[in-house]
């Protein structure tokens, strides 16, 4: 009986030092013990690493591509909405595609654009770094020139993340 | 202890505030939404004209086809663009920063038409090309010349409207049926520039060029350009915009 009860003791022993495990080592590696106002900074850092991971998850993300074809004035589209797709382009032609957007909500959202990947330099938009209003629609342009310089046959590919950050 | 429990509290309140926001916004309660546009926007390359005389007749072209990704065989959600093709005043290349932008400029072009075309101190022509965009007609390649897609292109000739008449046309993958038998997976557009004359300058068959052209100009005056704008270089953007896919 003794024993069953020191079993469940230590049991117990091993969740506790599992369920602290991070202040323990966060005091082992501040080489005192964890105070108030750490843990106040240690909860606050929480709240900003789910918000940062709540707009990563919302924030809308498309794949972007153009194909260079050769020979002077000849384009060819493609207009569906999967992607930004910008179709096949021959040199020094461009073409826009448009993502409409909508704050349905009652506070207002500051919308920050980023570009990645190969077509990031050829790609451009009208407008980055804007609030969007309670209720507001707007319409972004992105623009892809192809430049004399782009190689034949060759696809840019990138991705665009649209976030969406509340109150400010 | 009690700093512990208050610590538990305090993020027990945080979960509890933010489980039912973060609900709301995945649920659409209150949504923000992005989605992209099927419309779709085509400059074609600058079609050079270059030095020009009064009536002369100049043809150049451009070519417009579904694109690589657009033709693979799974993309069987969309079988016709239709398209219309758009006459835009030209910013000056100097100025497009200043009027915030490519697109800010044409739009400064478009709104901001000059009052007097006789004017030379309009701002218009310090931010823009004179515009030749009423000049500018386009033919269609009609083809295919049978089938259910014979003739589906729309030309315009030149001396028009250029803010109210388009040419029109379509391509097509696969017909409603889902067969691809008399397909139309491509365009090619003539663009002829009719270049007009100054007032002054213009020679006796001045009208019988403009309605050789075009039957339905109307005034044949009414192309006449200002003299103050010899020598000038005229522009005009041309934009492939896809107002409908099926």
């Amino acid at each position: 009986m003794k024993s069953k009860v020191k079993r469940q003791k230590s049991k117990l022993n091993m969740e506790q030092d599992n369920k602290w495990r991070i202040t323990k080592w966060l005091e082992r590696q501040a080489g005192r013990s964890l105070s108030f106002f750490d843990k106040v900074l240690l909860w606050v850092l929480l709240v900003i690493l789910i918000f940062f991971t709540y707009l990563s998850v919302d924030a809308n993300k498309y794949r972007a591509l153009v194909r260079v074809i050769e020979g002077d004035g000849k384009v060819g589209v493609n207009p569906t909405d999967e992607a930004l797709d910008f179709g096949d382009l021959s040199r020094g032609t461009a073409a826009v595609r448009r993502v409409a957007l909508e704050n349905g909500t009652p506070v207002p959202m500051r919308v920050i654009i980023f570009k990645i990947g190969d077509i990031r330099t050829l790609m451009k938009v009208d407008q980055n770094y804007f609030r969007l209003a309670p209720r507001q629609s707007i319409k972004i342009d992105f623009t892809t020139y192809m430049p004399a310089s782009a190689e034949i046959d060759k696809v840019y590919d990138g991705r665009v993340y649209i976030f969406k950050v509340p109150f400010l | 202890m009690k700093s512990k429990l208050l610590l538990t509290f305090l993020g027990l309140v945080a979960v509890l505030v933010g489980l039912p926001l973060a609900a709301a916004f995945e649920a659409h309660v209150i949504n923000v939404t992005a989605r992209i546009e099927n419309a779709l926007y085509v400059h074609p390359q600058s079609l050079q004209f270059g030095t020009v005389f009064p009536q002369e007749h100049l043809f150049s072209s451009f070519f417009i086809a579904f694109s690589q990704s657009f033709s693979e065989t799974s993309q069987t959600r969309v079988g016709t663009v239709e398209y219309v093709i758009k006459q835009k005043p030209r910013p000056r290349e100097n100025m497009i920063a200043t009027l915030g932008g490519p697109e800010a400029a044409r739009d400064w072009c478009h709104l901001n038409a000059p009052a007097d075309a006789n004017n030379p101190s309009d701002p218009y022509y310090t931010n823009c090309y004179p515009t030749m965009c009423s000049a500018l007609s386009k033919h269609p390649d009609n083809h295919p010349t049978t089938g259910p897609n014979a003739h589906n292109d729309v030309g315009l000739p030149p001396f028009h409207d250029p803010e109210t008449n388009f040419a029109t046309g379509k391509i097509v993958k696969f017909n409603q049926s889902g067969n691809t038998i008399g397909n139309d997976v491509s365009d090619t557009w003539d663009v002829d520039l009719a270049v007009p004359c100054f007032r002054g300058k213009c020679a006796q068959d001045w009208a019988d060029f403009v309605h050789g052209l075009n039957p339905n100009a109307g005034d044949p005056m009414q192309y006449v350009l200002p003299p103050n704008l010899e020598h000038e270089t005229f522009a005009c953007d041309l934009w492939v915009e896809v107002t409908g896919i099926r």
